[in-house]
């Protein structure tokens, strides 16, 4: 599985957010996306992710993939339970069983029961992510990932990405320098347009940490 | 401790409940009193005697239950008809295309037409439910497709990310979120199903049916039977709204959703 963009170009309603576009994926690993707020990277995931579609351009490797997307938002359904909420996302089997271990592994199980506005902020981020891994599709495409942690779970949640997704490939979005640092092999500058290469250039990546 | 809470706050609505009640019954023997005559206003407890009168009386519960059955057959049926056609017109173009002007007729046409129209058509003990129909079902119809239509987008692209398939996402998205839409819909249903049922009973003077018995009151002036005949109306109406939203909130429970008070109930 490789994946890659090729000149992608996206407008909302006059406005270029993404413009000839071109990036290619390697099969593992973790890619980051670092950028200003509203460059397009939550637009670059849902094109990606299959749903919103390109106004002109391709996106090679995505067909019938499985994708376990953390959205920047974290739709759960607030009509569900922290636990029917991750429940929903695997097949029937033992989906309860399951669903409680993911939730014992973000450190939420005392609140298996609670809605998800009966939740902080931090816990709804930590079962939106619990969903994500569960579903354990091929690809992930995580945005801002950590948002809402404190520093103690944030480090408990990378670990716990690191160790369950070996040997996939991750997108990940974020602003948080350090999580980019510790997560990533590559680390792009995204712009929409152009795309730079931060990583193996210790001096730029001095300028981000 | 929630349970202790809980209960005092129901403790409380109805004790203010029973306060407003005593005090608008009071106003009632009032303006019977002010008024003076009981052609135009009968006491209050002129119409419990009289209830306790009819009470008695087998013909009584063979009207009320006749009634009942007539009214909620139109209002089942209103609902049914009206949550198929809000689906048929938020799925498909064509059906959309074809029923809107069609719910549009039937919202802006007066009740009393259908009725009359009705009455030509059909055997007058089925008018009632046909009028209980055609008015529940633009009621069920607007709402429902107004809860598909705000269905949160954001969680049906999670759906379609995390492969809900078309009945998980109906069975998880859609019907918790039209459910508080349907919930209101039955609720103001269910009070339109009573009038326009009870009109249409009226209108055909039905033998044994509610609306039949208030025509005869009218014929003959017994205005006491008047107000009996309608605080029995208002009451089954009252009874069963209670009884379908419980009803709803059971099935909702039942299915994994909770609709109207919020999410935090069990
Ligand atoms: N559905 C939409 N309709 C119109 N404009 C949109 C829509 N979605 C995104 N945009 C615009 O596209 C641009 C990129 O949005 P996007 O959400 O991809 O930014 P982002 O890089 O994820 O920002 P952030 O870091 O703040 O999340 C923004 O200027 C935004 O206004
Ligand atoms: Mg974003």
């Amino acid at each position: 599985m490789s994946i890659e963009i090729r000149s992608a170009s996206k407008s909302y309603h006059g406005a270029a957010v993404l413009n000839n576009f071109s990036l290619s994926l390697p099969s593992t690993g973790t890619v980051c996306l670092f950028g200003p707020s509203g460059c397009g990277k939550t637009t670059i995931l849902n094109c990606i992710a299959g749903l919103e579609s390109l106004d002109s351009g391709r996106i090679i490797g995505t067909e019938n993939l499985k994708i376990s997307y953390l959205f920047q938002e974290d739709r759960l359904l607030p009509w569900n339970t922290a636990l029917k909420n991750i429940e929903a996302v695997l097949p029937r089997k033992n989906s309860r069983a399951l669903a409680a271990e993911w939730l014992r592994l973000v450190g939420l199980e005392a609140a298996a029961d609670k809605y998800p506005c009966q939740l902080s902020g931090g816990m709804r981020r930590r079962v939106a992510i619990a969903r994500a891994l569960a579903y354990g599709g091929d690809l992930l495409l995580l945005d801002e990932p950590f948002q809402r942690l404190d520093a103690g779970s944030k480090d408990r949640m990378m670990e716990l990405i690191e160790k369950k997704t070996e040997g996939k490939l991750k997108i990940l979005v974020t602003h948080d320098k350090k999580a980019a640092d510790h997560l990533s092999d590559i680390i792009y500058h995204f712009d929409g347009k152009m795309i730079k290469i931060l990583d193996n250039i210790n001096s730029e990546r001095q300028h981000y940490t | 401790m929630i349970s202790i809470i809980k209960s005092k706050k129901i403790l409380r609505r109805f004790f203010v409940g029973c306060i407003s009640i005593t005090f608008w019954i009071c106003v009632w023997q009032w303006a019977y009193l002010a008024v003076g005559e009981e052609i135009l206003v009968v006491s209050p407890l002129e119409v419990l005697n009289r209830l306790g009168v009819l009470l008695r009386h087998w013909s009584f519960w063979m009207t009320v239950i006749l009634s009942m059955f007539r009214i909620l057959e139109g209002f089942l049926l209103g609902i049914f008809l009206g949550t198929g056609f809000a689906i048929l017109t938020e799925v498909s173009r064509v059906g959309s295309a074809l029923l809107r002007p069609v719910i549009g007729i039937m919202k802006a046409t007066p009740v009393a037409s259908f009725i009359i129209l009705a009455l030509v058509w059909m055997k007058s003990s089925q008018v009632p439910v046909f009028a209980s129909v055609l008015i529940v079902l633009p009621i069920l119809w607007a709402n429902v497709s107004e809860g598909i239509r705000k269905t949160d987008r954001s969680l049906l692209q999670m759906a379609e990310m995390y492969r809900f398939g078309r009945v998980g996402t109906v069975k998880k998205v859609y019907l918790p979120s039209v459910l508080p839409y349907f919930t209101a819909a039955c609720t103001t249903g269910m009070g339109m199903a009573w009038k326009g049922g009870v009109a249409a009973e009226v209108l055909s003077s039905l033998p044994l049916s509610l609306g039949g018995e208030i025509y005869r009151s009218k014929i003959y002036l017994e205005t006491t039977d008047l107000f009996a005949w309608t605080a029995v109306v208002i009451l089954l109406s009252v009874l069963l709204e209670r009884a379908m939203l419980c009803a709803v909130k059971a099935a909702g429970v039942r299915f994994g959703f909770y609709s109207g008070e919020g999410y935090d109930e069990h």
